[in-house]
């Protein structure tokens, strides 16, 4: 997915309350900012809602909102409060159907996001996506921002609210740890090729 | 090597260097290899970048368009219904309608108070009527009189009042930047005071004027104006064109006001007219040189009974009343 341009032309024009912008700015960013909180929440139905919160907030708001030059990493930061408050309300008021434990926990990754070099190979996606989903929360969430949304390690930081050198520590951290498991994993196949090659010898020879 | 490069950092947003992780572009694959051969030292930095430049490739999702523009059609919904509620409660909107109708207020004070209808006072036969105006003026309205006046004009510059038939002033002095004239509005011309207690008659066509204390201006048509000193009695009648002067007791023409009738060698005619003009009787004299006898004196005048049999005595004739009209015989 191509990075959309910054427009800061398009923020002052939607604050000016210019319907097109705004309208803009949805198409340009409904779908991204909708995966990444179905990712968080695991649930349609919060998912819309919390979006149309956020679009409609926008833009009842939007004459006090600061002038943005980036606005999809803003959007970004404004849906993770945005679900953070949710996560919150959700434990104050016992609103059960809201799946507590996918809140606040930063994005689950399924068997159906990962791409692998050969498509047969399901328990390498299977063993990819365990991988990741045990990453701690922050890992996920940059891996997340980082190579599904293609943002900057710059609007992650601002996103995240964290140091962009942390978003590089986060990131390294994640990715040597999938690296370790895929070496791994590598291992024991080849140790399992021995071990059925020393076997089927042991078998020919007996 | 031409570069000297020594953190993660550098590396991962050198857009060459992702060409190389990528195997996107053959001449900086080279130009990589040959670095890495030059700086092998730099190898173990080159793979930690290029595991951040390569990542995870995820396959991404898109929304169905219907999906997008339904959610857009739900999110505008939601806006239009909201404006809705909050214009009841808008700040804003409340500031502007409370102005508004502040304004509003405002100026339908204002044009009542300008616009605002002639206040009007009208006195039935034998009635005396006591008008406080509002710039604290009085005046006693005799019998079958009426006095108009706006009430706003009379609180700014110039004060006037318009009078049919008789009264007595006294006029308060007012000083708003220089003193504020009072003017009396007459058919037949108009009195100008600042301060003073006078007696206007404006009846048949004839106005008089006397003056008890201060200082007044008469002023007939066309330039025809006179000054009036206390005891001047002045009077011009539209026909005659003639303004006439004389010294008078004041009191005599301005007794009624305590419901007295004074005479100073007042005859039966002038007796008459006040009749006529306060009381609405018809008078009806069967020997005219009756009407020059003279007389003066003093008689109460708050009951017409009364005070015709008071005539009758002073005059020493023989008074008989059918109804409104009284003989004199």
């Amino acid at each position: 997915m191509a990075t959309l341009p910054c427009d800061i032309n398009l923020w002052k024009a939607f604050k000016k309350g210019d319907q097109n912008a705004f309208h803009t700015i949805y198409l340009q960013h409904y779908n991204s900012l909708y995966h990444y909180s179905l990712k968080v929440t695991q649930s349609k139905v919060v998912t819309e809602d919390c979006l149309q919160n956020l679009f409609v907030n926008l833009w009842s708001n939007r004459k006090n909102l600061s002038d943005v030059s980036c606005i999809k990493p803003y959007l970004f930061k404004a849906l993770r409060r945005d679900l953070k408050r949710i996560s919150y309300s959700a434990e104050t008021t016992k609103n059960k159907e809201i799946l507590l434990s996918h809140l606040a926990t930063g994005p689950t990754f399924s068997q159906e996001d990962m791409v692998v070099e050969d498509e047969t190979k399901q328990y390498v996606k299977e063993q990819m996506t365990e991988t990741l989903n045990r990453l701690p929360n922050r890992q996920r969430e940059v891996i997340y921002l980082k190579y599904y949304e293609d943002l900057s390690y710059k609007e992650i930081a601002q996103i995240m609210g964290i140091h962009y050198q942390s978003v590089i520590n986060l990131l390294f951290k994640a990715m040597t740890q999938l690296k370790k498991k895929e070496n791994l994993q590598k291992l024991i196949t080849l140790f399992n090729i021995i071990f059925i090659l020393v076997v089927d010898c042991f078998l020919i020879f007996a | 090597m031409q570069k000297d490069i020594n953190s993660l950092d550098e590396l991962i947003h050198d857009p060459s260097f992702i060409n190389w992780v990528l195997q996107s572009d053959p001449a900086d694959v080279q130009h990589w290899q040959e670095w890495l051969e030059q700086n092998p030292e730099k190898i173990p930095l080159a793979e930690e970048a290029a595991l951040l430049v390569k990542g995870i490739s995820f396959r991404k999702k898109q929304l169905p368009h219907t999906a997008i523009a339904q959610s857009w059609i739900t999110v505008q919904t939601i806006i239009q219904e909201k404006s809705k509620k909050k214009y009841r409660f808008d700040t804003v909107t409340l500031r502007w309608a409370a102005s508004l109708s502040l304004l509003l207020i405002g100026a339908v004070i204002l044009w009542l108070s300008f616009y605002q209808k002639n206040l009007s006072y009208t006195t039935q036969f034998g009635e005396i009527k006591e008008i406080g105006l509002p710039d604290g003026s009085n005046v006693i309205l005799n019998a079958n009189s009426t006095l108009t006046f706006n009430p706003a004009t009379l609180e700014s510059t110039v004060r006037k009042v318009h009078l049919e038939g008789e009264a007595y002033f006294h006029v308060v002095r007012k000083n708003l930047k220089a003193p504020v004239k009072f003017i009396v509005l007459t058919e037949n011309g108009e009195i100008e005071v600042l301060g003073t207690q006078f007696n206007v008659n404006s009846r048949h066509g004839k106005t008089s004027v006397v003056l008890n204390s201060g200082k007044v201006k008469f002023n007939a048509e066309e330039n025809q104006n006179t000054m009036l000193e206390p005891g001047d009695m002045v009077e011009y009648s539209k026909d005659s064109k003639a303004l006439t002067m004389q010294k008078v007791d004041p009191e005599t023409h301005s007794s009624w006001r305590n419901h007295k009738l004074k005479f100073d060698d007042t005859s039966l005619l002038e007796l008459t007219r006040i009749l006529e003009d306060n009381y609405g009787l018809k008078v009806v004299i069967e020997n005219q040189d009756l009407l020059q006898e003279k007389i003066t004196g003093e008689i109460s005048a708050k009951n017409v009974d009364i005070l015709l049999q008071a005539v009758s005595k002073l005059f020493n004739i023989q008074v008989n009343q059918t109804g409104k009209t009284v003989y004199f015989n």
